[in-house]
């Protein structure tokens, strides 16, 4: 994006501004949408702020009370209604595509400070997600203490592990490659250092490691 | 009889909360008891949830727009009724931006 | 009774007035109930609060500077951020609001003080104290940790088991009984305490932004006090409520902690809003333009800021349909901003504006706060919200909230209103590059930390990954704070130099046309020598010319009488001067309940729970001395308030300021009992662990038993003010009445301790608290009776003045109410409790 002025300002193992999935794409789609939408909000407020000192005459013709119905309440609503809409649709077009629960289930469950995944076979790795491209997966979300947040920027949105409730995400990674997840809701002093790594691998090579996972799996991962 | 008191300002945002309050409130309740699940043959298709919440929703747009009118009649007169008049239908268009959703959105997804 | 009061020479007239008004000097300055006293002590203490959340501010970049500063642990970084926003948020906004607001108020209202000037000094206390508090615990090293939402089950014993999370619940609350109060004292104030001939039409801007806020924070507080005592409960007596496998629900604190916090951030930002109301038409040489839209967007926001709190949990797992709601309210709530922001531009536009200091500031707001407006309705949108949430683009946004929408008007504020405090005029030396250096500093520190965070930064890390390539943003955030501060530094030796050397001015430097500039400046403590009658909207008068004719006591009440500190109460709307406020004199009682308020936190924060007991009873008995020498014992009749008009002391008329406290007070409780029937509701409906083993089934014998008591109760009450104001004696009633609420409060107690088994679930421990609360109330029912009947026999009462009795009428009735709600409560959530109402 042309937002972005040198390149390399917006990536990152862990950037919401290079997403590689349709659902952190829309997010970012709307993200852009609305930066170059409230610049020139703020570009057309602070002209009219301008206005108001160097040619108030332009105003007074305008009239006073059609400024602030206009500027304050016509204008608004009508972009506030379209940034809305719009909102509304991407949410429910994210439903639509999680309607039927997804053929793999992958369990998060989240302890201080560290964040264990299972698959299904009784694989476990810790701290390191393997998902497989081009396909739906949930990830089923539960906490064993307090409360942490599983954030894989470049995939999705966020969703919170909680105690004693049972949170569903859905991921579709495009392409196999490597990327970084982080815990985002304050758990403790192992807050910072609760991260994740993400490895989104071809179908292929999925089972493959899910299979030599398998033999490891009592050491826990790393 | 015309009713004198400031707290008039705050009657047609009162029904937005109002609404705010039973709705949100239902919507979790329905979800509980899977009422968005249960079809409704005589409304075509439409789920108990759905229709219970539109139902709520329309009655308290009802109210909003009685209070409206009500408040019309007195809208020339002193400074709290144009205000009130006003605030009314500030709150009425509130209730449809925020709670026209009802008829779209999915309710328990 | 003294004769008719003769008009004295100004000079004469000062003397009088300060004789009764002045603070005493020396160590009897505690004593001090005056509002511009306390005001100026509120915003002192405020700033210094700033200062200490600065400084832990400073802390904080040090930390991030590099993704390897290994400044401090993480534990220290635990306390140091959730100390910064609980500093700025409880210690810092809040009171230098109430600060800015019990200064301003009664000078803007053309009243000589607040409604109720010892509450306004208790206040303080227990904000000093609760703030000493968390002061000290910080140095001690125990300050609080969790963050400033303190969300469990981190908060809880389990995985807080030292004593910071009590700290935080019990100071925070202390505080907020100074917030309680001062919210019912604005009120109050605006509502009655104003100027004759101040219709609510001729009402200053700032009054009704005040009267906005003040409403705000009386319906916003309850929920977080609730939800505090209730994680106190849990964390000292084992009471699940939030204990997942206990049927309690760590959402219910969530839900709790933002129907307070969201509110907050408006309840801050409106204050200041109302002072750029007050500046802009100053400086443009026009009044207000857009006042009638200003107070519709004002209730439109009050309204819309209650309806928007689940932003902050858009990612715990909630239907969309739910989200949409929030998220439209949350946009929504833009409108009424950008209503406000328009009518200052068209002031702007319609007069001749003129440049001085202020403005320069008001610059600044104007530039960081739309900022932050735009990015807080793009955090509203779902699906972004969710990439953003808990980032430091959260953190980006809030700042560019706070201290766009608060800090920086608050500083032109400064600069506009301390000539009132100093009677100096600016320097204007050091102001205009304090001002650059804090405005190009912030920027430096929050504008791309919207980009660390869409980077990937969560916020509250001491530490953040290499490979994320944060490290220059960080530096270059941490750069930009010290440039801040420097401009701090440089604001502060500003206002100092100009308190000191300023140039002194006679009145009215500004040319401003609002009432707070007709009085001598520095203020004398009675404010208006004598009172004027308004006759033009607040911000259309001539303050010079009025101001030489109050002090000549050309108004009401120029004179004194009786040792009398008087002042004027309004009819609400009309502004018809409707009684004579007699106000309290200098007391050290506040002094002392706040002191023993404090040992009763203490004693809670020792865990000495008897102890405690015994310093409630205390603080009881301290509030009730405060009663003493109120009120008259023989009826007074209508005096004279000069020119040519007469008013009953308030004591003898209908609606005076304590009785619309009750009212207010009642208010405010039901906002609390109706979140903890919420809680009762919600943890029934999404909490795990469903149902309890042992249901809380009320014995229904003594449920109606207690019911016919509360209802007795009530009828005793009103028929005790019926007797009286007939002519008859009250005492038997008052008498049964005490005993109805006394009989009540007993078998509140009995159901209480026979809820069985209260620690194993959270629907046994929420009945509980519904039965001790309901049962506090009857119990305070009977105090207020009690407190009648004693009225009565030390001869304070007459069919006049009945007022004891009719502020008790208020509490029975809604004892008897909210009893009965409770009672039906107790069934419903037992019944919802048994396999009868569990959901499927
Ligand atoms: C003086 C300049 C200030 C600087 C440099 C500053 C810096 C920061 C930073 C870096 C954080 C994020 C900490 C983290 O998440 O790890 C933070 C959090 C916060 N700040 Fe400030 N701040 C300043 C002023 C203020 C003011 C004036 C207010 C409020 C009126 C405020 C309220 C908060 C709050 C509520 C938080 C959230 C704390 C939490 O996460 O528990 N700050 N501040
Ligand atoms: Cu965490
Ligand atoms: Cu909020």
């Amino acid at each position: 994006m042309a937002g972005c002025l040198v390149l390399s300002a917006c990536s990152g193992p862990l950037s919401v501004l290079e997403p590689e999935s349709a659902s952190a794409r829309n997010a970012t789609t709307l993200w852009w949408v609305m930066a170059y939408a409230g610049t020139g909000i703020f570009m057309a407020t602070a002209s009219v702020l301008v206005l108001a000192v160097v040619r108030p005459s332009w105003l007074r013709a305008f009239g006073e009370a059609r400024l602030i119905l206009w500027g304050g309440l016509v204008i608004p609503l009508v972009l506030l209604a379209g940034l809305v809409a719009a909102a509304f649709a991407l949410g429910e077009r994210g439903i639509a595509a999680a309607r039927e629960p997804a053929a793999l289930r992958i369990e998060a469950v989240a302890r201080q400070w560290i964040w264990q995944f299972r698959y299904p076979g009784g694989h476990v790795t810790t701290n390191l997600l393997h998902l497989p491209a081009g396909r739906d997966v949930d990830i089923v979300l539960t906490s064993e203490d307090v409360i942490h947040s599983f954030w894989v920027p470049r995939l999705a949105g966020k969703l919170d592990a909680i105690p004693g409730h049972t949170n569903i995400l859905r991921l579709h990674a495009d392409r196999a490659g490597k990327y970084g997840g982080v815990c985002t809701e304050y758990c403790g002093i192992g807050h910072a250092p609760m991260r994740f790594d993400v490895e989104v691998h071809e179908e292929e090579a999925f089972r493959r490691i899910l299979a030599s996972e398998a033999a490891t799996a009592g050491e826990g991962g790393e | 009889m015309r009713p004198r008191s400031i707290l008039l300002l705050g009657a047609g945002f009162t029904i937005w909360a109002s609404a705010f309050v039973a709705l949100y409130a239902m919507l979790s309740v329905g979800c509980r008891f899977g009422w968005h699940e249960v079809a409704l043959e005589g409304a075509g298709g439409l789920s108990l949830q759905r229709l219970q919440l539109v139902a709520i929703f329309l009655v308290h747009l009802a109210a909003g727009v009685a209070l409206v009118a009500l408040l019309r009649r007195w809208k020339d007169r002193g400074f709290l009724y144009p205000l009130a008049y006003v605030a009314a239908i500030a709150a009425l268009s509130a209730s449809v931006f925020s709670f026209g959703a009802v008829f779209f959105l999915s309710t328990c997804a | 009774m003294s004769a008719r009061p003769t008009r004295q020479t100004p000079l004469r007239l000062h003397r009088e007035l300060a004789a009764l008004w002045d603070t005493p000097a020396g160590w009897r300055r505690l004593s001090a109930v005056n509002h511009t006293v306390l005001g100026k002590r509120f915003i002192l203490a405020a700033f210094f609060f700033f200062a200490v959340g600065g400084l832990l501010a400073m802390l904080i970049r040090v930390q991030l500077a590099t993704s390897s500063t290994a400044f401090v642990g993480p534990e220290a970084y635990g306390q140091i951020f959730t100390m910064h926003g609980t500093v700025m948020m409880f210690l810092f906004a809040i009171p230098m609001f109430e600060g800015f607001a019990i200064y301003l108020l009664p000078k803007l209202l053309g009243a000589r003080d607040l409604a109720f000037p010892r509450l306004t000094a208790y206040g303080f206390w227990c904000y000093i104290f609760g703030a000493s508090i968390l002061l000290l615990a910080m140095v001690a090293g125990v300050a609080p940790d969790s963050g400033w939402f303190m969300y469990t089950p981190l908060s809880s014993s389990t995985y807080s088991p030292g004593i910071n999370a009590d700290v935080w619940l019990l100071g925070i609350t202390f505080v907020e009984i100074s917030a309680l109060s001062a919210a019912i004292e604005i009120t109050v104030s605006v509502l009655k305490v104003r100027a004759p001939g101040m219709s609510l039409a001729r009402m200053p801007i700032m009054a009704w932004y005040l009267l906005v806020t003040a409403l705000m924070m009386l319906f916003g507080f309850p929920p977080l006090i609730l939800g505090s005592i209730l994680l106190e409960l849990e964390r000292a007596a084992d009471l699940p409520f939030f204990d997942p496998l206990r049927g309690g629900d760590s959402l219910l604190w969530q839900h709790l902690f933002w129907l307070f916090g969201h509110p907050e951030v408006y309840i801050i930002f409106l204050p200041a809003a109302g002072a750029i109301s007050m500046m802009i038409p100053t400086f443009a040489r026009h009044e207000l333009i857009g006042y009638r839209a200003i107070i519709v967007a004002l209730i439109a926001m009050a309204f819309l800021s209650f309806g928007l709190w689940v932003h902050h949990m858009f990612t715990v797992g909630i239907p969309h349909l739910a989200l949409a709601f929030f998220s439209a309210a949350s946009g929504l709530v833009a409108i009424p901003t950008a209503v406000q922001i328009f009518a200052w531009i068209a002031t702007l536009a319609a007069g001749r504006p003129r440049f001085d200091v202020p403005m320069l500031y008001l610059g600044g707001f104007f530039f960081i706060f739309v900022i932050g407006g735009l990015t807080g309705v793009m955090l509203a949108m779902v699906p972004f919200n969710w990439q953003a949430h808990d980032t430091h683009f959260v953190v980006a946004h809030l700042h560019y909230v706070l201290v766009g929408g608060f800090v920086f008007p608050m500083m032109a504020a400064a600069y506009y209103w301390l000539p009132h405090f100093t009677g100096r005029r600016a320097e204007h030396r050091l102001s205009k590059p304090a001002f650059w250096a804090i405005f190009l500093g912030f920027n430096l520190t929050f504008f791309h930390m919207h980009l660390t965070g869409l980077r990937g930064m969560p916020r509250r890390v001491d530490t953040y990954p290499v490979e994320a390539r944060l490290d220059w943003l960080n530096l270059l955030s941490s750069v930009g704070s010290f440039v801040m501060i420097i401009g701090f530094a440089l604001f502060v030796i500003d206002l100092v130099v100009q308190m000191r050397f300023g140039q002194r001015f006679r009145r009215n430097p500004w040319a401003a046309r609002t009432l707070e500039w007709a009085m001598p400046t520095p203020p004398t403590s009675y404010a208006f020598a004598s009172l004027p009658h308004i006759t033009e909207r607040g911000d259309r008068l001539a303050p010079d010319a009025e101001g030489a004719r109050l002090a000549g006591g050309h108004g009401y009440l120029g004179f004194t009488r009786n040792g009398w500190m008087e002042t004027l109460g309004v009819d609400m709307t009309s502004g018809r001067p409707d009684q004579l406020i007699v106000l309290p004199r200098q007391s050290f009682l506040p002094l002392w309940s706040g002191l023993l308020t404090a040992a009763f936190v203490l004693c809670l924060l020792a865990k000495l729970y008897w102890l405690s007991l015994f310093a409630f009873a205390a603080i009881v008995v301290s509030l009730l001395a405060w009663t003493g020498g109120t009120g008259a014992r023989q009826d007074t009749g209508a005096l004279p308030i000069g020119k040519g008009a007469s008013a009953r002391p308030h004591w003898e008329t209908a609606t005076p300021p304590s009785w619309w406290a009750m009212v207010l007070a009642c208010a405010a409780e039901a906002t609390l009992f109706s979140s903890l029937l919420f809680g009762g509701l919600f943890l029934w409906l999404v909490a795990p662990a469903w149902p309890p083993p042992q249901p809380a089934m009320p014995d229904p014998l003594l449920a109606a038993a207690c019911l016919v008591l509360m209802l007795l109760a009530a009828l005793l009450g009103r028929d005790a003010v019926r007797a009286l104001t007939r002519g008859g004696p009250p005492a038997l009633r008052l008498a049964l009445c005490a005993g109805a609420h006394g009989g009540a409060a007993l078998l509140f107690a009995l159901m209480a301790a026979s809820v069985p088994v209260p620690t194993t679930h959270a629907h046994n421990a929420t009945a509980l608290v519904l039965f001790a609360l309901c049962g506090l109330r009857a119990g305070f029912g009977a105090l207020l009776a009690g407190y009648g009947l004693w009225r009565e026999r030390a001869g304070y009462l007459s069919p006049v003045r009945s007022l004891d009795l009719r502020i008790g009428r208020i509490w029975h009735d809604y004892a008897a109410a909210t009893g009965i709600v409770g009672i039906g409560a107790a069934f419903v959530f037992a019944w919802l409790a048994s396999s009868a109402g569990a959901a499927p």
